[in-house]
């Protein structure tokens, strides 16, 4: 019984140094595989940022013209087709419709080998077009508030009757004004019932409202050929050019 | 005797190569470490102003969004070694992700509105869309790596769809089952073998620090930019700095 014990025992305990053995340079490789790696790491950060890359122009290369003429009135021109009289909220279904349709369109004509046309654009472009479309429509905003007589009283007029009898009215100056008021007046514009009978005093009352109502309707038209020639400038890749801001005020002031 | 030479050949490349990945993780953890420090100097600027007691409860809204992908992080690692049960979805009860951060920091500001995001005017909202690209500008910057500004959507979203296809070849039956068997024998090595239980856990650590980082770091700048914009910290608005600012030009 010893005999046999011992015949079993005597061949493992003459492997056990060499299961040691092989398993102190398996953690010996490990570590060994963690400084490798993050030497390798830090060597690869090091070389990348060491490298100056510059931006790739793959797009091919359109007239703006072209994008203009075949795809950006032919959206606005659907747009007046199916929206032109419709109320206000359909008005903005259209304005989603006409900007997904030359999204799609002006990607395709500056990248039509691309599997992904749509995102052909560098988050560098993306930052750009970001920060110009903000001063853009800050500047469209102040044209057409500040500058307009008309419209400059009737937006306060809008803001007085929405916020009659509450206290919260700090300024009528639509820079200062809160977004929670300007979303609460733009949906009662958008939901308000239509009543059956209209006196002459209410009608007076709604005279701010429609002068706004028209305004923004009229917006929304310049504002698919505006996103369409910015959606233009991304896809060519003008975006870096400073001087291109005004083409948009331009092509504007044209139409 | 031949088998378990190559056996070991094979255990002393497997560690080899564990241990670079582990290496690169470490590495990768370290460099985010400080290019998210370099990120945050600004908006730790910015933060300060904000009075001690507003500040305090930033920073437990903050940590209940971090504690929370934290959580959906471990979930989704511990969903990744299943041997015998079951997958499990995600199963935090209560989400608190960026969208309630965003609306509670910006309730300790308006805990009054109906609406508190909505408690900006218009022109604050012209600042801030000029500091959110002050900011990514500035993050480009931050990591140094140029060609990471000028790489194209269509990259990330290749890459996406790589990943969708990888992930639905690892959904399929066969592919479940070996990988559960191939969970099982890593297991059961790592029960029976201290090195192998000292590896993995080195390995598991070396993640879980840099999920950690990452998300740490992440839910604390987009909260203090936040609080930032909420507590109307923009710019530079006091008399006394721009005096300051000027006096020293």
């Amino acid at each position: 019984m010893l005999n046999q014990i011992t015949d079993i025992v005597e061949p493992i305990s003459k492997q056990l140094p060499k299961f040691l053995i092989n398993n102190l340079i398996i953690v010996a490789l490990f570590l060994l595989g963690i400084l490798l790696g993050a030497l390798i790491m830090r060597i690869f950060y090091v070389v990348a940022t060491k490298k100056e890359y510059k931006k790739v122009d793959s797009a091919k290369k359109v007239e703006s013209s072209i994008i203009y003429d075949q795809i950006i009135v032919p959206a606005l021109e659907a747009y007046d087709l199916e929206y032109g009289n419709a109320p206000l909220k359909e008005k903005f279904t259209g304005y989603k419709k006409a900007f997904e349709f030359m999204l799609n369109n002006i990607a395709k004509t500056y990248y039509p080998k691309s599997q992904y046309p749509v995102f052909e654009v560098s988050a560098d472009e993306l930052i750009m077009l970001a920060d110009k479309f903000a001063e853009s429509l800050s500047a469209q905003l102040k044209r057409f508030l500040d500058d307009n007589f008309l419209v400059r009283n009737a937006f306060k007029a809008g803001i007085y009757m929405h916020n009659k009898g509450k206290k919260d009215i700090l300024s009528y100056n639509w820079k200062e004004i809160k977004l929670s008021t300007i979303k609460k007046l733009v949906e009662s514009m958008i939901n308000k019932p239509e009543k059956e009978k209209k006196s002459f005093w209410s009608n007076i009352k709604t005279i701010p409202e429609k002068l706004l109502t028209s305004f923004l309707s009229g917006k929304i038209r310049e504002l698919i050929i505006e996103t369409g020639i910015e959606i233009d400038k991304v896809y060519s890749g003008k975006t870096s050019d400073r001087q291109d801001i005004t083409q948009t005020d331009t092509l504007l002031e044209q139409r | 005797m031949e088998k378990i030479k190559i056996l070991y050949y094979f255990l002393y490349a497997f560690s080899f190569i564990v241990g670079i990945t582990v290496g690169v993780v470490i590495a990768l953890s370290s460099i985010s470490k400080k290019i998210m420090s370099r990120i945050s100097v600004n908006t730790d600027q910015a933060y300060e102003k904000i009075e001690e007691d507003k500040k305090e409860h930033i920073a437990s809204i903050i940590n209940e969004t971090t504690n929370y992908y934290e959580q959906l992080q471990a979930i989704r690692s511990k969903n990744s070694r299943l041997i015998f049960r079951k997958k499990k979805t995600p199963a935090v009860k209560e989400v608190k992700d960026l969208k309630y951060l965003v609306t509670e920091i910006a309730k300790v500001f308006y805990p009054n509105s109906q609406e508190p995001l909505l408690e900006l005017s218009v022109n604050e909202v012209f600042e801030v869309a000029q500091r959110v690209t002050m900011r990514l500008d500035q993050t480009f910057d931050a990591t140094k790596l140029t060609f990471f500004r000028y790489l194209k959507l269509s990259s990330f979203y290749m890459a996406f769809g790589l990943y969708n296809k990888i992930s639905a070849i690892k959904n399929r039956n066969l592919i479940q089952f070996a990988m559960r068997a191939i969970n099982f024998s890593v297991l059961l090595t790592t029960v029976i073998n201290p090195f192998a239980l000292f590896r993995a856990q080195t390995k598991r650590k070396a993640n879980k620090s840099f999920t950690s980082v990452l998300i740490s770091n992440i839910c604390n700048i987009i909260g203090k930019e936040v609080a930032c914009v909420y507590s109307k910290n923009l710019s530079l608005n006091d008399e006394d700095e721009l005096v300051e600012l000027v006096e020293t030009n």
